[in-house]
């Protein structure tokens, strides 16, 4: 009766190729995601191709403007500041992906798991998660990273454990809601088993959430990152990050006279940040189950 | 019956813009309303109903639909297509006011009943507020609320839906509006709740001088309060009439199985007639009667050609108008039952 | 024990379900509680169709999936087939589930979106590992002709069907693993009239082919009179007339039904009938009226109404009301 030859031979759209196209019509994402994308490129290949060195230390040429040998100068010590730029970039996008995946790892489950269940494991998940919220991350992360001592691996286990109560918030936000559909409740009927019904039903329906906040969570851990860097906790030389190249610019005279020493590094924070920022707004709309067009016809009532 | 016409819709027609091209929701529709009557527009979800409601009160949202060129709907003759946005705004509630479906989403939860009916009536009346109160206490008492001087301190929330309802309904009269449109005013609500409103509006009707345009899918509430009904089905009129010709002689395709499909208190049948299949997609391509698809009777020609509006009179009066081309050899005689 | 009422013996069919004194009790805060079903007897018989219906509120939802332990009843006793649901522990019940499904009101809510029909119709039989990977495909395939949908759709997504088609898929998943017992929660009241018939015709079809049980719960008694064979009648918990379907509606008893059968608004014009107008609205049910439920809307209410609430009593075969009248 439904039976419309025309009609079966539509090819299927999935939802995910829904949210392709959606993405694709974001042109700002579109833009961000290509940014982005050439920038890993970058960060990949040229110290490879390039004969890049961040380390080693150019005798009696500290403070040296940009010139051909050095295309953004040399810093205070003598480094070349475009190897470090380079090298920096991969440390702070390895610190950003890696903190955001961590606290997602920790929050995600945990969350689910707060949501699902209605008894005591509830309660226990969220007030930890409270009480994580209230710690002030800033200080948290210079006191244990003072504490523990720095390296990369304290910086990024630091970001992220600190990082993972809003993960779990949101993910036990959502599972509230999706819980309420009778999908659930069908899938309880079939006699599904729980975690089944947690990984199948429940985490799918919840992913675009917490895609977006994923993707908000690496842009703020690369600041994060800074923020230590820049305070001198974070990653420290003569290892380089954007943020403690950018910690050169507390000395007022690099500041005002010697802006190659901080500018490249503040540029490409400020514009990775952003383009990851845009990326989330991008998905967020993308996956907005309301930009579909059947969503719209029926409203019309 | 033959009352002077209030409202007067010629031709609207409101598209809207999706992804997946223009989509008619409304398409050339022309229909009367007539002092002190009550006026049934019928049909399925996605029909075009309540876009035909929010076109006359103006209120498509700009960047998804738009009343289309030509529309027309006259107010005691005045046009309000192409009325400035602060005129259209004092003839919603002073000359056209509305009840929604879900009367909780159309009160506002953090303010008390007094306050919300007050405002409303100092605004469109310019009384007040003493006044505008002892109105509010004599509306809710005309909507049949109890101890209405009590309710009036109340939130939304402490109300049952029968009662918001009841409250929506007085704000909707505050202002002694020409017309009032009600968006399947019963829908939330329970059947022996729905029946108390259904009979306050009946005994409304007698009272108040508005015109009422009632939205709604249950045929079987339209047989209790229409005097004149219209049957829709996507975006287009299939009939038009009194109740008596509609449900005595339905004439169109539609409408008979509509009658038909649904469940009756008063007769068992094994079976249920069915219309086969689905409510089409609406496009600007479609051609042709837009039920052809559905339509037991269908020929090559109501594929291709949109029927008009045949105007017929049978055994319940004239003015029985049917959008299908099997009417066409009686146009313009008797048809009897 | 069982039927203390209406014990049919006109008909021999075997009693399928059986509910005994069941009870669900919510705790809303501290203190306050919601008996959403209280004290509720019944039973179904292998291949029939009890309708329950009530208004908003009722408990007919609740009850439901209380006989399903979608929710766990506060007291009281569920037999299916002579086994007791109630006593059952976690895994056994998961065996159960395959004889008892549900289907929803609502078709939008009650389909996973990320999955394709094909998984979600085979969800049941994936679950139980019922035969090989490939019988089950070919099981969906020949349900997915039973409900009378086409098998090209079988790999798209559900939010590419509309509201009727949906509901036969949702018909289609609860019926895979061949049950004997459908609990039917409102599954039409979400949809158009021209495809609410089409979908009770099917379910009428599906019962005559299958024999399976329905538990037809609506608050539309034209529905409800349309496929059942025997309906209950719910008010804030209990179940206030019991009945085969014409002698409810040639001649209820209960005030109650009375009134919400005169509340129908029949399809037709010059219907003359004296309509009764309730007064009031429906209490709510955590802080129920004492006594008979129904008596602050009730115009026969009498000073013994007020106090005492009447039980369940048979007044003829299969016709039982809970009415200090009777």
């Amino acid at each position: 009766m439904f039976a419309d030859k025309k009609k079966t031979q539509i090819p299927k759209a999935s939802h995910w190729k829904d949210v392709v196209n959606n993405f694709r019509k974001h042109k700002l994402a579109m833009i961000s995601l290509t940014i982005l994308l050439v920038e890993i490129v970058l960060l990949v290949i040229l110290p490879i191709v390039m004969d890049l060195d961040p380390y080693s230390i150019q005798a009696g040429e500290f403070y040296a403007a940009p010139s051909a040998q050095h295309i953004l100068g040399v810093d205070d010590v003598g480094r070349d500041v475009f190897s470090r730029l380079i090298y920096g970039g991969r440390m702070s996008l390895l610190i950003g992906i890696a903190s955001a995946t961590l606290a997602a790892l920790i929050g995600i489950p945990l969350g689910l798991i707060a949501g699902y269940y209605e008894n005591g494991l509830r309660v226990v998940i969220l007030r930890v998660t409270d009480m994580f919220m209230s710690i002030p991350m800033m200080i948290a992360a210079m006191f244990i990273v003072s504490v523990v001592g720095t390296s990369m691996w304290t910086v990024m286990v630091v970001i992220g454990f600190l990082g993972w109560p809003g993960f779990c918030r949101l993910a036990y936000g959502r599972v509230l809601s999706v819980k309420e559909n009778e999908y659930v409740e069908a899938a309880r009927a079939i006699g599904t088993p729980t975690l089944q019904i947690i990984v199948k039903y429940i985490f799918p329906n919840s992913v675009a959430p917490l895609l977006v906040a994923y993707s908000m969570s690496v842009a703020s851990s690369i600041v994060t990152e800074s923020s230590l860097s820049f305070l001198g906790i974070g990653i420290q030389p003569p290892q380089a990050s954007w943020g403690n190249m950018i910690y050169l610019a507390q000395s007022l005279s690099t500041l005002s006279y010697r802006p190659w020493l901080w500018l490249p590094a503040s540029i490409c924070l400020v514009g990775t940040v952003l383009s990851i920022n845009f990326i989330g707004d991008g998905l967020r709309d993308a996956l907005d189950p309301k930009m579909k067009i059947w969503r719209k016809e029926e409203a019309y009532g | 019956m033959d009352n002077k016409v209030i409202l007067e819709v010629n031709h609207l027609r409101t598209y809207f813009e999706t992804k997946s091209g223009v989509v008619p929701a409304v398409d050339d529709i022309s229909f009367q309303v007539r002092e002190k009557e009550v006026f049934c527009i019928v049909g399925e979800s996605g029909c075009g109903k309540t876009v035909t409601s929010l076109s006359i009160l103006n209120l498509i949202p700009p960047n998804a639909g738009k009343i289309m060129e030509g529309s027309s709907v006259k107010l005691e003759g005045k046009e309000l297509t192409n009325l400035p946005a602060k005129e259209m705004y004092d003839i919603r509630g002073n000359d056209i006011s509305m009840i929604f479906q879900d009367p909780m989403t159309s009160l506002n939860p953090v303010l008390t009943i007094e306050k919300q009916l007050t405002e409303t009536i100092m605004r469109h009346m310019r009384i007040k507020k003493n006044a505008a109160r002892a109105r509010a206490v004599e509306l809710l008492n005309k909507v049949g609320i109890p101890s209405p001087e009590m309710r009036l301190k109340e939130y939304p929330h402490e109300l049952s839906g029968g009662m918001r309802q009841r409250v929506m309904i007085a704000m909707a009269l505050s202002c002694d509006p020409r017309i009032l449109i009600a968006d399947e005013p019963t829908t939330a609500l329970d059947v022996t709740i729905q029946a108390q409103i259904l009979q306050l509006m009946l005994e409304l009707k007698d009272n108040i001088s508005a015109s009422v345009i009632m939205i709604t899918h249950d045929l079987g509430v339209v047989a209790d309060i229409a005097d004149r009904i219209m049957v829709m089905y996507a975006g287009n009129t299939m009939e038009y009439g009194t109740s008596w010709q509609l449900f005595k002689n339905p004439l169109h395709p539609y409408t008979q199985g509509l009658l038909a499909s649904i469940p009756r208190l008063d007769k068992r049948v094994e079976s249920l007639y069915s219309i086969k299949g689905t409510v089409p997609k609406l496009s600007l391509e479609m051609k042709g009667c837009k039920f052809a698809s559905r339509c037991p009777y269908a020929d090559d020609r109501c594929r291709k050609e949109i029927p008009p509006l045949f105007d017929l009179r049978d055994a319940y009066g004239d003015g029985h108008k049917v959008s299908c081309w099997r009417m066409e050899r009686k146009y313009g005689n008797d048809v009897g039952e | 024990m069982g039927m203390m009422w209406g014990n049919d013996t006109m008909t021999k069919e075997k009693v399928l379900l059986n509910v005994e004194k069941l009870t669900k009790v919510f705790r809303i805060s501290r203190g306050v509680h919601l008996k959403a079903v209280d004290g509720v007897n019944l039973y179904v018989k292998e291949g029939e169709t009890l309708g329950l219906v009530g208004e908003s509120g009722c408990g007919k939802s609740t009850l439901g999936r209380c006989i399903l332990r979608l929710i766990e009843p506060t007291e009281g006793i569920v037999e299916y087939d002579g086994q007791a649901i109630t006593s059952m522990r976690h895994k056994q019940l998961r065996q159960m589930r395959r004889e008892m499904q549900m289907v929803f009101q609502n078709p939008y809510s009650s389909l996973n979106p990320r999955m394709t029909i094909m998984d979600s119709v085979k969800a049941p039989l994936d679950v139980f590992q019922v035969g090989t990977p490939k019988e089950r495909i070919e099981q969906v395939v020949e349900m997915m002709k039973i409900v009378g949908l086409d098998e090209s759709y079988l790999y798209r997504y559900p939010h590419e069907f509309s509201g009727g088609q949906r509901q036969r898929i949702v018909i289609a998943r609860a019926l895979m693993p061949r049950p004997k017992f459908l609990v039917c929660d409102e599954p039409v009241s979400a949809l158009d009239v021209s495809v609410r018939s089409q979908v009770l015709n099917l379910m009428n079809e599906i019962q005559k082919e299958m024999g399976v049980a329905y538990l037809f719960i609506s608050h539309d008694l034209s529905v409800v009179k349309h496929v059942s064979d025997r309906i209950a009648v719910m008010y804030l918990g209990q179940i206030v007339e019991i009945s085969d379907v014409d002698e409810l509606y040639d001649n209820p008893l209960h005030p109650y039904t009375q009134a919400l059968i005169s509340a129908i608004p029949i399809p037709d014009v010059g219907d003359k009938r004296e309509r009764i107008i309730l007064t009031g609205d429906i209490p709510s049910p955590i802080s129920p009226p004492a006594g008979c439920r129904f008596h602050p809307r009730c115009k026969f209410a009498t000073q013994r109404c007020k106090t005492e609430c009447p039980s369940l009593k048979a007044l003829a075969a299969g016709h039982a009301v809970a009415c200090h009248l009777y």
